[in-house]
């Protein structure tokens, strides 16, 4: 497995009615299963805390979105495991991450920013 | 038949010029960094504005690299930050910075082969509400090596 990152970044905070979430994309473009893991970090007053190390299976060409909560206004890291490949070198399974507000009354998603899989580096 | 004459052939070593015209024999390896390049940093609806550092350590010791931003300003650029970081392992060093609102800035991290990663925050702060918008962020994948 080849581990990516993301590094910290900073999220925005919402308000009494909106909330401010993660959305992890996971898509397979194989036609063979894989499985890959997701940690989300939090770093809060100097030290890291996990919130979420999640593995996921990938049924052949799936793609499946881990939400995660309570990250609003809050500096985070996303970090996933991704199944590794000789040729072509890229792995067969592509992250990216979205930042989103949810509007509860209406459950109007918007989209405050997207990391594609470009921006990730490897980790360790 | 054609006549041949021999002359001697003298070799002479290549020079290579610099982007600043100044040659350089050792080649046109300049920089031994990691860099955003040049952004700007936007003044946003008033409210301060913060440019956070993020170095993470995802090795399993502590790792040190220098972190620099510097500030575009009459065409040249000037250092106003340097810090040597040393960030112990699986940990995460945050540096704020402020007052770069509507400047022009690159961040770096030297040397490029260090496995620390770094990434860039800029956002500004809502007094009323205690609220934060990200007006730009840097992933590390932004960073290049030159």
């Amino acid at each position: 497995m080849a581990t990516q990152t993301t590094g910290f970044f900073t999220v925005e905070t919402g308000t009494a009615v909106i909330d401010v979430r993660l959305r992890i994309f996971l898509d397979n473009l194989e036609n063979v299963a894989h499985r890959a893991g997701v940690r989300v970090f939090r770093r809060r007053n100097g030290s890291i805390s996990e919130l979420l190390a999640e593995e996921v299976s990938l049924s052949p060409g799936a793609r499946r979105v881990v939400e995660v909560e309570d990250v609003a206004g809050e500096d985070v890291q996303v970090t996933v495991d991704l199944p590794e490949r000789e040729y072509p070198p890229q792995s067969p399974v592509v992250p990216g991450v979205a930042v989103v507000s949810v509007f509860a009354p209406e459950n109007e998603v918007t989209l405050l920013h997207w990391i594609s899989a470009g921006d990730f580096a490897p980790a360790g | 038949m054609g006549t041949f004459s021999s002359q001697d052939i003298v070799y002479e070593p290549r020079r290579l010029r610099s982007p600043g015209g100044v040659t350089s024999p050792a080649g046109r390896r300049l920089k031994e960094e990691r860099t955003t390049g040049l952004f700007a940093v936007p003044v946003g609806a008033g409210n301060p504005i913060t440019v956070s550092l993020f170095v993470s350590n995802p090795a399993t010791q502590a790792e040190s690299a220098e972190l620099r931003v510097r500030m575009a300003a009459d065409g040249e650029l000037a250092t106003v930050f340097f810090r040597i970081v040393t960030v112990p392992a699986g940990e995460v060093r945050k540096i704020d910075l402020g007052d770069l609102a509507g400047e022009t800035i690159e961040v770096s991290l030297s040397p490029p082969s260090a496995v620390l990663v770094p990434s860039v925050s800029v956002w500004e702060y809502f007094p009323a509400d205690g609220g934060i918008i990200v007006h730009a962020a840097k992933y590390p994948g932004d960073f290049v090596i030159l």
